[in-house]
């Protein structure tokens, strides 16, 4: 939930540390360019997408052939793609793909890219598929090629000094739950490391009206409609619901995760306006948290 | 097409079709939605079936989908409640359903079992998109021509790109079609220049990068799946059509966060694109979790009165107000954006309700907001019926 907008936001952060960053799509690269306004999907070229931030896409079929190619294949490549016969085997080895895509961000780390790669990954639960694709193939018994990528990715992941999971949902009791699972889902199937947990779209706290609004307004001077005045109450109320919803669910989720939890507010508007903010109110936030992320 | 109200689609809809398909992205709330559509079915005196997907499991808790098994011979479970109809709940297993088709259309069990037994066929469900949606989209026929229900409600695999749930079970038809399989199931020099492709010396290269396990493993498959595709392919045939029926209503279900309006965006334009919406759009929006509106003033007035009360103890107040309305304004113009885009008959904004559906009545409080007669609405009297409802784009033609 808002992970998209997130990476972007984590990009900022980087260019403010005086980082160079660089955000890799790897679902198509429609996200990230929506997220930053442009006219069409990110490609494997890099992009400088706001002052300082670069980013393009992996695209896990093109990891695909360019695979074949770097093993020899490279003549009859493009007629496995069209015959579909490229498909057929990346189905039968699955996770092949993701492994694929994986180890070239493993390369772009190698090659020093960027200072920091930020990767907009799938959804949860798809993530974890994504991210047990290098162990699942990469077993220490395996002597292919694809096994070594696998051992090699699967270093990297483990790594803690190398590469962490960022999670991040609504405070909302389905997304927790999910959070909560997929993190340990990611600790004991994956092994990488977790950055504090991330918390969106929280409600701000709010002040109750401390007597008739029409009243209060009347002291004033202000003369303010019965109607108007249970418009307030009825917004005061829904607010402080929707706060004390929230509240509930970030005390549940640290209940059922121990990680620290940054907390970022409700931010109306989209694209690179919603993502500024977002920005400023994440490192607000891990400022209060008082480590480093 | 004129402006129709929300809430008046809605029941036209749910009044007199036979299939009703939601689509949309993940994590908007879209079998909450589906389920409660069911429930108005059976509001209205129909027996409904909704098929859910991947319920959340509270929701699935609701329908009775957390335990127990389906009536063996409706192939649902009914969800009790006071309404004339009967509402039937089901979720979906890919696994299962594929099984079943496999057995369905094998010559002999013998042929079945060997392709059960495929590593092929068991990374299928997992791995090839599509494969969830094809099952959907079968299951939904099995249901429908079962003569058990008035009304079909289909929770879809949250899409999140414009492959969607018409175009992916093709893919899954492509992927079994007969090019792939002539070449690898065995190659003679023949079939092999058809193709353009050298014959032992390509297959022990691919071998050799893939593992000669994964290649025995494919050819296997395909010789054993060989005279099932055209049975698998006519009966997609069948399932393309009911999908593709003028009267088989969909509704794009989003909520109007960002980055939701535009998956649900190039979703809508992958189901044109596939040609089978016959290039109408959907037939409604639900909007799912909209900020809720306080009376017919808009952001500007409360900043004003903001100003006119500051040093008060509603200055806060009407500030947070103007916020809100703001937000609330904002989503209202996009609803309405997205609906004219996709040239929707109706809009119907669902706010955002004290908590995740656990029970049935959550499920009705729902259903309510889609028959337009909220009760004990949380924005309380003084709000009027959120704008979009009303903003439904004016259709000639």
């Amino acid at each position: 939930m808002g992970k998209t907008t997130l990476s972007g936001a984590l990009g900022h952060l980087a260019v403010e540390a005086g980082l160079s960053p660089l955000l890799v799509d790897v679902q198509g690269g429609h996200g990230l360019a929506r997220a930053f306004d442009l006219p069409g999907p990110l490609d494997e070229n890099e992009l400088e997408v706001a002052p300082g931030i670069r980013a393009r896409a992996v695209n896990p079929d093109a990891t695909l052939v360019e695979y074949l190619e770097s093993r020899g294949l490279a003549r009859i490549s493009r007629r496995l793609v069209r015959t579909g016969v490229l498909e057929v085997l990346a189905t039968t080895t699955p996770g092949v793909k993701d492994l694929l895509v994986l180890s070239r961000i493993r390369q772009l780390e190698r090659a020093g890219a960027a200072d920091v790669i930020v990767v907009d990954a799938p959804a949860t639960g798809h993530s974890i598929t994504f991210m047990t694709a290098p162990r699942r193939l990469g077993t220490a018994a395996g002597t292919g090629p694809l096994a070594s990528q696998g051992r090699e990715v699967q270093a990297m992941l483990t790594d803690p000094r190398r590469c962490r999971a960022m999670l991040v949902a609504r405070a909302e009791e389905t997304p927790v739950n999910e959070i909560a699972e997929g993190a340990f889902a990611l600790e004991d199937q994956v092994g990488v490391g977790l950055t504090p947990v991330v918390v969106n779209a929280i409600a701000p706290p709010v002040e109750p009206i401390d007597g008739d609004p029409v009243a209060m307004a009347h002291h004033a001077g202000v003369t303010l409609s019965a109607a108007e005045g249970r418009a307030l109450t009825a917004a005061v109320a829904y607010r402080t619901h929707q706060r004390a919803r929230h509240e509930e669910q970030l005390a549940r989720l640290a209940k059922l995760l121990p990680l620290p939890q940054i907390h970022l507010p409700l931010v109306s508007g989209h694209g690179p306006t919603a993502m500024g903010e977002l920005a400023q109110a994440l490192a607000a936030s891990i400022d209060s948290l008082g480590e480093a992320t | 097409m004129s402006a129709v109200m929300g809430s008046d689609g809605m029941a036209a809809m749910v009044g007199d079709r036979e299939v009703i398909v939601c689509v949309g992205p993940g994590g908007v709330g879209k079998t909450s939605i589906a389920a409660a559509i069911g429930l108005l079915g059976a509001r209205a005196g129909r027996r409904v079936v909704v098929l859910t997907v991947d319920p959340a499991r509270r929701l699935a808790d609701a329908l009775g989908l957390a335990e127990g098994s389906d009536d063996p011979v409706v192939g649902a479970r009914s969800v009790a409640g006071p309404w004339p109809g009967e509402l039937w709940a089901t979720m979906l297993d890919a696994r299962a359903t594929f099984d079943s088709l496999i057995r369905h259309h094998a010559a002999d069990p013998a042929q079945a079992e060997l392709i059960l037994a495929n590593r092929l066929y068991r990374n299928l469900a997992g791995t090839l998109s599509g494969t969830q949606e094809f099952m959907a989209a079968e299951r939904l026929l099995e249901l429908h021509l079962s003569r058990h229900f008035d009304l079909v409600v289909v929770d879809t695999p949250p899409s999140t790109n414009a492959l969607d749930f018409l175009a992916a079970p093709q893919r899954v038809l492509r992927f079994l079609d007969s090019r792939a399989y002539r070449l690898l199931m065995a190659p003679t020099r023949s079939s092999a220049r058809m193709v353009g492709l050298a014959t032992g010396a390509v297959l022990r290269s691919i071998s050799r990068v893939v593992g000669a396990d994964v290649v025995a493993d494919t050819s296997e498959f395909f010789a054993a799946f060989e005279g099932m595709e055209a049975g698998f392919r006519s009966r997609s045939e069948q399932v393309r059509d009911l999908l593709s029926r003028p009267d088989t209503g969909y509704l794009l279900v989003t909520s109007l966060q960002t980055d939701r309006v535009d998956d649900a965006s190039s979703l809508v334009a992958g189901l044109g694109a596939a040609g089978h919406l016959d290039g109408r759009g959907p037939d409604g929006v639900v909007a799912n979790r909209t900020h809720p509106g306080f009376g017919p003033w808009d952001a500007d007035h409360w900043e004003n009165r903001s100003r006119e009360l500051a040093g008060t103890g509603l200055a806060a107040a009407t500030s947070m107000l103007a916020t809100m309305q703001r937000q609330a304004g904002e989503e209202a113009s996009q609803l309405e954006s997205l609906s004219t885009e996709l040239r929707a008959g109706f809009t119907v904004p669902v706010p955002e309700l004290d908590s995740d559906v656990h029970d049935v009545t959550g499920i009705a409080a729902i259903a309510d907001h889609l028959a337009g007669n909220p009760i004990g609405d949380v924005a309380g009297d003084v709000a009027d019926p959120p704008r979009s409802l009303d903003t439904s784009p004016d259709q000639s033609g």
